[in-house]
């Protein structure tokens, strides 16, 4: 087998390993790097599944916080980033139990908060790129419906927050092959979707 | 052997080694000869990594960045031994809320209990009388008729009746 490499430099992940073991022997410091490392991809994950800027930077403050506490119940420093991927993968699931709960009781209560993906400052940018990024989360929504929770969870995890099949494993405590499975078929999925396809290629940056 | 004779790799295949990021060395050759297997494998992957940068670049910064809080990890142990004392305090507070609400004659539940009436609360029928015109006063008419019965006796007959104590007379 020949290894395709992966979006993350081997450095990047040394670093991390490094940092979390400091940050477990108590290295305040070495905490807050990991934060300033890794808290982007934390975020737009987040965001990636709730679609709100005000919800994912509350969500993400949230998993740093936890992961803070309960930085004693790490046993594999190498393993920080998906420990941290699974505290805010339950977060997120959390969220979306919350948001249902709510549903139930408030008719006008909006699940789609897209409006408040556009940060005040991109606002000031026109309103074509909200209107473009808009279009673009409705096409993903419509394309990830097709996809079982599972298979959009494996396929946004590996895909969209770059993640290796083995960190997936972690995260979603499965077993690698399970992974694969729901992988192969999200993908095939993908594949298949040629208005997606066609949709992304038009719109490219 | 040329690619045209060797067959395609099929499209499952090449979903596999997208998602897995590693190939076979004899898919590997293959794509080195095939174009119409690498076209179907660069695609998928050029449209793979184009949702990715259109994802990224359609998700906002975080407006504001994650700050340590002052204590440290320990100050969660502290917590949940304040959490363990506040726990405590509560099922001791129940325990003698409990005992408090428990009579001898079964559970009175703050819910469920009747008003009893104080009347009903004497045992002796006499006092339940007595308690009866306490509440209720006789009428005028009776009261009359039995001070002008009372009008009959005089002091030395009732002191007769009820000798006095230390020469106190009773009325």
């Amino acid at each position: 087998m020949v290894e395709t490499p992966s979006a993350q430099p081997p450095d990047h992940d040394t670093d991390v390993s490094r940092l979390a073991a400091q940050a477990l022997d108590g290295n305040r410091f070495a905490f807050q790097q990991l934060v300033s490392q890794l808290e982007p991809r934390i975020f737009r994950m987040i965001f990636y599944r709730t679609r709100s800027r005000q919800d994912a930077e509350d969500i993400c403050q949230d998993v740093f916080l936890q992961a803070y506490r309960s930085l004693k119940k790490l046993r594999e420093p190498e393993r920080f980033a998906s420990w941290l991927f699974r505290i805010a993968v339950n977060r997120v699931n959390d969220y979306h139990r919350r948001q249902k709960f709510r549903s139930l009781f408030s008719v006008l209560h909006d699940t789609d908060s897209e409006d408040d993906a556009d940060p005040p400052a991109d606002r000031e940018t026109g309103t074509m790129d909200a209107i473009v990024r808009k279009e673009f989360w409705q096409k993903v929504e419509t394309m990830l419906t097709q996809l079982s929770k599972m298979e959009k969870e494996v396929f946004l995890l590996r895909f969209l927050d770059d993640l290796g099949i083995k960190e997936i494993a972690d995260v979603l405590h499965k077993s690698e092959s399970t992974v694969k499975t729901h992988l192969y078929r999200a993908l095939g999925k993908f594949k298949n979707d040629q208005a997606f396809r066609a949709y992304i290629q038009e719109a490219q940056p | 052997m040329s690619a045209d004779t060797v067959p395609h790799i099929p499209e499952h295949r090449i979903v596999q080694i997208i998602a897995d990021r590693s190939a076979r060395a004899t898919e590997h050759a293959h794509l080195d000869h095939c174009g119409r297997c690498r076209t179907v494998l660069t695609e998928l992957r050029g449209d793979l990594g184009r949702f990715r940068r259109q994802a990224t670049l359609a998700a906002p910064s975080p407006a504001k960045r994650f700050v340590l809080p002052a204590d440290g990890p320990e100050r969660h142990t502290i917590r949940r031994w304040r959490f363990g004392w506040a726990l405590a305090g509560t099922v001791l507070s129940l325990a003698l809320l409990v005992l408090f609400l428990r009579t001898g004659d079964g559970w009175h539940l703050p819910g469920l209990s009747f008003p009893t009436p104080p009347i009903a609360q004497w045992s002796d029928p006499q006092m339940t009388q007595v308690n009866q015109l306490a509440e209720n006063p006789l009428p005028e008419t009776y009261l009359a008729l039995s001070e002008s019965l009372d009008e009959g006796y005089e002091e030395g007959f009732i002191d007769f009746l009820v000798p006095p104590l230390n020469g106190d007379p009773v009325s």
